[in-house]
């Protein structure tokens, strides 16, 4: 080893180091920004998967995209159903359909599954958009479990391990001259989620789902989806359900609120009556639409997801919904 | 559990704790045992016990080669060794592999009527690591290089002391067990440095090599689009500084981590990109792999003993089942024998012109070392690439041909550049002095700065850990 004292210098770098971690958290936190998990992290995903097998048919199991996450409020599901273990598995840009497969393979799984999707969610080539995260799940040993639960809940805690603050994102909003612009979704440590959109440019995000709509428009090339080969697709999904109806399980279908530019794309290239309308006949499973809910409509500031401040009412709406239907218990 | 993790974070200091304390020697041995089981199983419990297997059997075996005196016993003796380990390594490594080949060729031979399936093992992490290391305690003793000791507790500790278990430094006896008779305790000072190491080790891996190269080499390598030129040369270049930093990175944590529980581990690293020659590379690149492959591979092959054919074929030999070791893929076969053929080549030309003065002038070296950097870094596109069409791919894309168009953005070129340059800055520093002699240099103050920096740096670099590259071979 070097000659030359290496106590006391390491022992002052933890310090200087701690002081530098405090600076940066204030710093960011100024800047506005806020603890969250991280909503990418899969090993996360699958401590939470993991939690669903546990042969109990109350287990409730939120699957779907970015809006199974944003507008369904975690505290107002666990306040009605307290005795239920609630799982929240929703991923950003990706199908679920991997992930409700698994569930509905897994023996030890019995409890009800709310999949939140849009149309093009049951076609084949949405088959493997969640499978590197039903992978994760099962390759995931003791130690990954500890880590992904570690981290989640520091990531809670303190701004400067925000997944959008790591160096790489520092470094590239830098060379686009600007600062990092504080994140408008925070997510727990049990992958519930909130969007605050006054914490964001709304404009911004209405044009980047705008950008999203023009190249799927473009892919399209002005062709129309075929609702019956679309129902041939997904009726597909049958055996898996009544796999899980089997052991007591179920699955319902829910649309989540869409406004303004989203719900215009989804009525001309999936007008409702053609193909939602017919879900239920081509699968077997239940439906709810956001617009038979009730109650003045649901506003998506970004055309596509919930506020923090709406999610509460759609999910205590979903859940009355739900309820009148039978598919959960009244509580 | 691998270094950068929390989890490890409070397992080393529960560890570190029990070996500062006033335990007896033989008792913090045994600590550190069992740390290490428990280290190795927080990923798979049940593999525990082939760890069990190679370090059993290999003890039980070394200690009849010793005490046979017939040399034919001893013999068997040791091909029971190798059938052992190289019989889990062949399973668990190759299984997949060799029924993946069967089947090809089975389907151009008969036109694959018949059914293949291809078993899904999964591979007990560092099994590469540990069996070479048990492997090589026989070897040892069976050339009369190494006495058995009295010790299983040693013994066991040499194949699974955790900071070295999973990746290596691949140590040797010789090296370990010694240091594991007489009691240690790392002084203050050598604890200070282990932490400064450690810091070292996981800003190479979490900030250099993770968080900054390893986004843009997937860019690259992990896609199924053509790449373009630009972005070729960026991801290549990228993985050049990537594998370094992932390795060398866990190289010096495990350093680190062994000195502040009081034992030393060999350099796997010695600035390898500032290597004059392939010969030379390979005694600065995965130290410990290179030299257990010429101790037990390349030297038994014959070496360079029987004239200039039977060399070359040692060494391409050597380095093909060097490629092998790491992984089984033909990327990975293409990736050794470009490193035989190089060495080849570069035994042939030091014989015909080596002894020109030319060579020894500044501007040839620095030439010569620029070349052996650039082709090192070409031969590592089979080394990353997922498949032989991919590398092909990419290779095409080097050269202008047949390339696409580029996505990375200009700052992630930049950002490549910059650290590469500064990589084969500090390999340029650290040719001909030790980072521990360079570090003795540092003035306190500048030793907290720097440390301080590197754990800061570490700290705000969030992520879903990459598990480290070598843990896959």
């Amino acid at each position: 080893m070097p000659e030359g004292p290496w106590a006391r210098p390491v022992l002052a770098a933890v310090l200087v180091c701690g002081a530098l971690a405090g600076a940066a958290e204030g710093g960011w936190r100024a800047a506005g920004h806020r603890p969250s998990a991280d909503a990418e992290d899969l090993d996360l995903w699958a401590i939470a998967r993991a939690r669903a097998s546990n042969h109990d048919v109350n287990t409730i199991v939120i699957i779907g995209k970015s809006r199974a996450q944003l507008d369904v409020h975690g505290p107002t599901l666990r306040r009605r159903y307290p005795q239920s273990t609630v799982v929240q598995l929703a991923l950003r840009g990706r199908g679920a359909w991997a992930a409700f497969v698994d569930l509905t393979a897994d023996e030890a799984f019995a409890g009800r599954v709310l999949w939140f999707l849009t149309e093009p969610d049951l076609t084949p080539q949405a088959h493997r958009e969640q499978r590197p995260a039903v992978d994760r799940v099962h390759h995931l040993g003791p130690d990954g479990r500890t880590n992904a639960w570690l981290r989640a809940q520091v990531a809670s805690a303190v701004t400067f391990r925000h997944a959008d603050l790591r160096p790489r994102r520092v470094l590239e909003n830098l060379a686009r001259g600007r600062a990092v612009p504080p994140h408008f979704v925070v997510m727990g440590p049990d992958r519930f989620a909130a969007a605050d959109f006054d914490r964001v440019d709304v404009e911004l995000l209405r044009g980047q789902i705008a950008a999203v709509h023009a190249e799927m428009r473009a892919r399209m090339a002005g062709r129309s989806v075929d609702p019956a080969r679309w129902r041939a697709d997904v009726a597909q999904v049958r055996p898996h359900v009544a796999q899980l109806r089997a052991r007591g399980g179920d699955v319902v279908f829910v649309a989540p609120p869409v406004s303004g530019a989203s719900a215009a794309f989804s009525e001309a290239f999936y007008p409702r009556a053609a193909f939602w309308d017919t879900l239920t006949g081509a699968t077997g499973v239940l439906t709810v639409h956001h617009q038979d809910l009730g109650g003045p409509p649901f506003v998506c500031p970004d055309t596509s997801h919930l506020d923090a401040e709406d999610a509460p009412r759609f999910t205590a709406a979903l859940l009355d919904r739900l309820v009148a239907m039978g598919f959960l218990a009244a509580r | 559990m691998t270094f950068p993790s929390l989890t490890f974070a409070l397992f080393f200091v529960v560890v570190l704790g029990l070996c500062r304390s006033r335990l007896s020697w033989p008792a913090k041995k045994t600590v550190l045992l069992v740390a290490s089981y428990v280290f190795y199983a927080a990923w798979n419990p049940p593999f525990v016990a082939l760890l069990w297997l190679s370090t059993g059997a290999d003890w039980w075996i070394a200690h009849r080669v010793h005490r046979s005196d017939r040399a034919a016993t001893k013999k068997a003796y040791v091909a029971l060794s190798l059938a052992i380990n190289l019989g889990l390594l062949a399973y668990f490594k190759y299984g997949g592999f060799v029924v993946e080949n069967l089947a090809w060729l089975d389907g151009a031979w008969s036109g694959g009527q018949r059914h293949w399936s291809v078993p899904d093992i999964v591979l007990p992490v560092g099994i590469s690591f540990y069996t070479f290391q048990t492997l090589s305690y026989t070897l040892d003793v069976y050339r009369g290089r190494l006495t058995p000791g009295r010790s299983l507790l040693d013994y066991a500790l040499y194949v699974t002391f955790f900071p070295q278990l999973v990746a290596g430094p691949i140590v040797r006896a010789g090296h370990f067990l010694p240091q594991a008779e007489k009691p240690r305790s790392a002084s203050r000072d050598q604890i200070g440095w282990g932490f400064a190491l450690l810091g070292l080790g996981l800003f190479q891996k979490v900030v250099l090599a993770d968080a900054l190269l390893g986004p843009v080499v997937d860019v690259v390598y992990a896609g199924t689009a053509l790449p373009g030129t630009t972005d070729a040369w960026a991801g290549t270049l990228a993985f050049a500084g990537q594998i370094f930093f992932d390795f060398s990175g866990y190289s010096t944590c495990a350093i680190g981590v062994a000195l502040c529980l009081g034992f030393h581990l060999p350099d796997n690293f010695r600035a390898p990109y500032a290597a004059l020659g392939f010969s030379d590379f390979w005694r600065r690149w995965h130290i410990s792999l290179s030299t257990w492959l010429r101790d037990y591979l390349y030297i038994p092959l014959g070496g360079s003993r029987h004239g200039a054919w039977r060399t070359a074929a040692a060494l391409v030999a050597t380095m093909f089942l060097g490629g092998l070791w790491h992984g089984a893929s033909w990327t990975f076969v293409i990736w050794g024998l470009l490193h035989g053929v190089f060495l080849v080549v570069e035994h042939g030309l030091k014989k015909a012109f080596g002894a020109r003065p030319v060579f020894a002038t500044k501007p040839a070296r620095a030439a010569l070392t620029g070349v052996t950097w650039l082709l090192v870094t070409l031969a590592w596109v089979p080394f990353v690439a997922p498949d032989v069409a991919r590398a092909k791919a990419v290779a095409q894309a080097l050269l202008g041909l047949h390339a696409g168009p580029d996505r990375l953005a200009g700052w992630e070129v930049s950002l490549v550049g910059a650290v590469l340059l500064g990589l084969l800055a500090a390999h340029r520093l650290l040719r001909d002095v030790p980072l521990e002699a360079w570090a003795a240099k540092v003035p306190p103050a500048a030793r907290t700065v720097m440390v301080a920096l590197l754990y800061f740096l570490v700290l705000v670099s969030p992520g879903q850990e990459r598990a480290f590259i070598y843990f896959q071979f």
